[in-house]
């Protein structure tokens, strides 16, 4: 298979993983109109990030296509830019939902910053944008790290019901940001990100749906 | 450890929950029509504060209001049944996010 044949595959992925974020964000903010809670509203507003930064990306992805543009333009190109911007404003409104009420300094130090073992990555620091990007994608999944401890924390110590799937849909959210950080130089690692992104979602979804449709 | 005090984190109700437990105090198990006192005693709540939510539950339709005076009794309607629903499937999904409302 040709590697721009990945493409409108990993398009699509994309496309159902923001129709999935869409229902999750609709279900999270009926929910908070009706419990009035601002977790829940901070819960609504990120899934609805999640959801313009996929369909964003979707639109770009497509224009891509038409217009044949190459693969690594593709990836610093300003649709690629404003999904990154629009899925860490999501993880950066997610992380509040959970750090409400609890104290900053825990928070703060996951946010440190660590140095790049991958050297392969060091090349792509010789353009500003890149490195915007991959500033982006570091500070997404170091949201999302901390928001995967008070996930786990709370499921290790309720086992609410459906808490497991969510938990397991997060991590796989996590693993696919780092994909993104470490090995996105190619159609085939777009695809593989946004497949595990849509199982990410998909089991989101899923656990969602089963508790609203009781 | 046997014998000690178990401290748990206690939390001020929100609205919708104290709402809520006036439904299920209202919302008996053998479907029998209940008294005032047994309903603020269920409630957990003082009289002042239980009585303006009852009304304010009555006027809108979820709990509804028989009989006058010391006869007075309380059932759950239709729609009171509907409200306690939708409350346990949201908390359902916040719990399953772990964000305790």
């Amino acid at each position: 298979m040709a590697p721009n044949a990945f493409l409108p595959i990993a398009t699509f992925v994309n496309l159902v993983s923001a129709v999935f974020t869409l229902i999750i964000w609709y279900t999270a903010y009926k929910a908070f109109r009706f419990l009035g809670s601002v977790k829940m509203l901070f819960l609504s507003i990120s899934f609805l990030l999640f959801s313009l930064g996929l369909f964003s990306q979707t639109f770009y992805a497509t224009a891509a296509l038409v217009e044949s543009i190459a693969l690594p333009r593709l990836f610093v190109g300003e649709g690629y830019l404003l999904y990154s911007i629009l899925m860490l404003a999501g993880y950066m409104v997610l992380a509040f939902a959970y750090s409400i009420g609890e104290v900053g300094a825990a928070a703060l130090s996951v946010f440190a910053y660590r140095k790049n073992p991958f050297n392969s990555v060091t090349r792509l620091f010789l353009n500003f944008r890149v490195f915007f990007e991959y500033g982006v994608q570091v500070f997404s999944a170091a949201l999302l790290l901390y928001v995967l401890v008070k996930v786990y924390e709370e499921y290790f110590s309720r086992k609410a019901s459906y808490a497991a799937p969510i938990a397991v849909g997060l991590t796989l959210l996590f693993i696919q940001l780092l994909v993104r950080i470490f090995d996105l130089d190619s159609a085939f690692d777009y695809l593989f990100a946004s497949i595990i992104q849509l199982a990410g979602f998909a089991l989101i979804f899923y656990a969602v749906w089963k508790v609203n449709s009781k | 450890m046997e014998g000690k005090l178990k401290v748990t984190k206690e939390r001020y109700r929100s609205r919708v929950s104290i709402i809520v437990d006036v439904l299920k105090a209202v919302e008996s198990e053998d479907n029998e029509d209940q008294r005032l006192t047994h309903i603020m005693s269920k409630a957990n709540l003082p009289y002042n504060r239980f009585s303006s939510i009852l009304s304010d539950l009555v006027s809108k339709g979820l709990i509804a209001e028989k009989g006058s005076g010391e006869k007075k009794s309380y059932a759950l309607t239709p729609k009171g049944k509907k409200y306690v629903q939708e409350y346990e499937k949201f908390k359902k999904l916040s719990e399953a996010f772990g964000l305790n409302i």
